[in-house]
């Protein structure tokens, strides 16, 4: 991996927000590891975010007491509604046009529900990831319930099994239809015993899954190691 | 003193020949990217501080024993190592967890900040405020917020606002820039308040 590419892809900053996939984020640790010009990027971008996090959970009064020359964070966000219903009243008496009406209403829906995120956001704690030991059975599998969190965050799974035959694996999520749901490559797995896959919450909805752990041959070639049935629940 | 930085490979063989100065190299070297890894996954410092020694431990002593096969992949191996003491120390809370409330997630605990995290949380707050205030546009703050805190994706983002991603690339850069002189700046002013900020 080298700095352009990460420069390019904005490597760093998706690395601090914890939404790499698992093999571009282990390609990107093995790196990291020894280059200071990028733990320098990854300890300020963290800080930013940390930052950007406290500043946007801060009271708006708090935001609006102190002088500014430019409207704040929060001043951006709660102009620009009040604004845009300003605006499209004097359209509407300037031009009675129900196309242009419906587009800034449009805009203002699009404002109103970002800012109803950005609310449910901005006092969200990094959460810590879900974590489940998941551990194939001799017969008929049982099922294991994944909780679906209420807020997002990772859901992890250490997938106990004998590790020592493959170099790669990889792991699909595979929804009650058969559809790929969520898949990642180049998992590797160290640990002769266990091997451990981790997938944002947001891609599981209620239902029953199968996550299908393969393993890569010699020729290239994946085969089946384990499939494990879930099932997600609110 | 000049600080000798070895090859991965230079690393792996000096310890393998018993100098222990070496091992001490290794830990320097390594240390930074370790501890930054390692809490990523973990926000607990002490638990990160536990295993982050835990890595040492195991690296210093794989490495003894002639276990890294490929000297020039040291990194690769240590971060094998370090995601596999995460990945374990998850398992083992998991574990406890199952046993007092069998079937329900696991969640670990946050430790409640001390007075100095909150004292840096709202310094950091601070420095990035004025990052926000800085920057020359409402699309500009609009990519800082959606990237950072909304979390959205790269492409939609770009959609939304009709911008190509090298310039989110640019923006987020130049963000990451503003913030580094004004926390330069803060660290080089004499402090004029307990939260050293005018």
């Amino acid at each position: 991996m080298d700095h352009s590419f990460i420069e390019r892809t904005d490597v760093i900053d998706r690395y601090v927000r914890g939404t790499m996939p698992p093999a571009e984020r282990s390609e990107f640790e093995e790196h990291f590891l020894d280059c200071q010009e990028c733990l320098d990027q990854l300890e300020l971008a963290r800080s930013l975010r940390e930052g950007i996090k406290v500043c946007a959970a801060q009271p708006s009064g708090a935001a609006v007491a102190r002088p500014q020359s430019r409207p704040g964070f929060f001043g951006w966000f709660s102009w620009r509604p009040a604004a845009a219903a300003a605006m499209a009243v004097l359209l509407i008496s300037a031009i009675p046009s129900v196309v242009m009406y419906r587009s800034l209403e449009s805009t203002r829906g699009d404002l109103d529900r970002e800012t109803r995120k950005a609310d449910q956001l901005l006092n969200a704690p990094v959460l810590p990831p879900a974590v489940y030991t998941l551990s194939p059975t001799r017969g008929a599998q049982a099922t294991r319930s994944i909780k679906i969190p209420d807020s997002p965050r990772w859901i992890l799974l250490a997938l106990e099994l004998d590790t020592s035959q493959y170099h790669d694996y990889r792991a699909i999520l595979r929804d009650g239809a058969g559809q790929t749901a969520w898949t990642s490559g180049s998992l590797k797995a160290d640990s002769p015993d266990a091997i451990g896959v981790a997938f944002p919450s947001r891609v599981l909805q209620a239902g029953n899954y199968a996550l299908v752990l393969e393993g890569q041959t010699v020729s290239g070639r994946y085969e089946s190691v384990a499939s494990f049935p879930l099932r997600a629940v609110r | 003193m000049e600080v000798v930085r070895y090859t991965p490979r230079e690393l792996v063989e000096r310890i393998r020949a018993g100098e222990r100065s070496s091992e001490d190299a290794l830990v320097r070297q390594y240390s930074r990217g370790v501890q930054f890894a390692i809490s990523q996954s973990v926000s607990d410092a002490s638990v990160v501080e536990d295993l982050y020694q835990e890595c040492f431990r195991m690296v210093l002593e794989k490495v003894r024993a002639g276990e890294v096969h490929e000297p020039d992949r040291l990194s690769g191996f240590i971060c094998s190592l370090a995601r596999n003491i995460v990945i374990e120390y998850f398992r083992k809370t998991s574990r406890r967890e199952a046993y007092h409330a069998p079937g329900g997630e696991h969640v670990v605990p946050s430790p409640e900040p001390s007075q100095l995290d909150r004292l840096l949380r709202e310094e950091k707050g601070s420095l990035a405020r004025r990052v926000l205030d800085a920057l020359p546009s409402d699309r500009d703050r609009s990519v800082l917020y959606r990237f950072y805190i909304a979390e959205d994706d790269r492409d939609e983002i770009c959609a939304d606002l009709g911008i190509e991603a090298a310039l989110l690339s640019q923006i987020l850069c130049r963000a990451r820039q503003r913030y580094k002189t004004l926390f330069e700046e803060f660290a080089a002013a004499p402090k004029k308040d307990s939260r050293g900020m005018s």
